[in-house]
């Protein structure tokens, strides 16, 4: 039993306790991996609607995992716990930064179609960017920046130091799976999230074991 | 600072509040003042006391008024949420500041 008392670090321990699980992994890398299904629909153009239903059954699966296994698998072993002020604010503040994000992607996604709708606005971009190649770096580059930090202010938020691991690899993926017009890509970089999730489940289990109800 | 004569020492420690200064209390005091409640197990597992233990320790601070029991069911499965008290809170203050006082004035 560690007799240190230094009440940051106690509750930094406790609270990152609640990650050890790798379920947050296993539910990030299956975004990452439904984002390359969705990728499929603009590289192969047949059956749309398969990869569709796939990205959404892939992250409705997620999901599932995560919540599930936090029922019935993290919560009977670790315990209930309810942190305090200090830790709301952080995820209040977190959710404003992702809203803020979220806004200028849907300004992103107006512009875009607004280029679509009107040619003048097309020509002028394509004006910009005469390069094929350069429009895909282009896009490939913001696609990055937006998951990558994105990413980086939720492991800070939620002192999830694996996040910055996890930016790393979802903003490459990001990056070389437009950049290469490739899904397959994104889909290493699901595994690459999802492999040591697994590993840290299966670790958990066997240094927690299911506690008999008393 | 001039180091503390052996009688106030002895006073100082007499201040201490023994019930928190127990190190198995102190870490549990320690983890509730940092956090809102938490379940028993979620104790257990953080202090790496065994259940007996807890259990034995946490009457203790109950008893004395500094944690409050509250004992439900979560679906079929028992379970025990705990947290400080007010008069918790001030004692594990009061126990931190007295502490550092006491260290403070001990000679390099």
């Amino acid at each position: 039993m560690s007799t240190q008392l230094n009440l940051k670090e106690i509750e930094r321990k406790a609270f990152r306790s609640t990650y050890q699980d790798g379920l947050l992994d296993i539910r990030i890398s299956s975004v990452v991996g439904s984002m390359a299904l969705l990728m499929f629909i603009v590289v192969r153009d047949e059956l749309p609607w398969l990869y569709l239903v796939l990205a959404f059954l892939g992250i409705c699966a997620g999901h599932l995992v995560f919540w599930a296994g936090k029922k019935f698998v993290t919560l009977p072993r670790i315990g209930q716990v309810k942190f305090g002020e200090i830790r709301r604010k952080r995820n209040k503040t977190l959710a404003l930064i992702l809203a803020v994000v979220v806004l200028i992607q849907v300004g992103i996604v107006l512009l875009t179609a607004g280029a679509w709708a009107i040619p003048a606005w097309g020509d002028k971009l394509q004006e910009l960017f005469p390069d094929r190649s350069a429009t895909d770096l282009l896009v490939a580059a913001v696609g990055a920046l937006f998951v990558g930090p994105s990413m980086m202010a939720i492991a800070y938020f939620i002192d999830f130091p694996r996040g910055y691991y996890i930016a790393l690899v979802m903003s490459l993926g990001v990056f070389l799976m437009i950049w290469f017009w490739q899904p397959l890509i994104q889909v290493g970089a699901a595994f690459l999230i999802l492999i040591p999730g697994l590993v840290l489940f299966v670790r958990f289990l066997r240094q927690y074991p299911l506690i008999p109800a008393g | 600072m001039n180091p503390p004569d052996a009688a106030s020492m002895a006073l100082n420690l007499e201040e201490i509040d023994r019930l928190i200064h127990e190190p198995a209390r102190l870490s549990v005091m320690a983890l509730l003042y940092v956090i809102e409640s938490a379940d028993f197990v979620f104790l257990m597992n953080q202090t790496g006391l065994t259940w007996g233990n807890l259990s034995a320790h946490l009457s203790k601070l109950e008893e004395a008024g500094y944690i409050e029991v509250k004992k439900s069911f979560k679906g079929k499965r028992p379970n025990t949420e705990l947290r400080l008290t007010a008069a918790g809170l001030q004692a594990f203050q009061a126990y931190r500041s007295r502490l550092q006082q006491l260290l403070d004035g001990l000679p390099e």
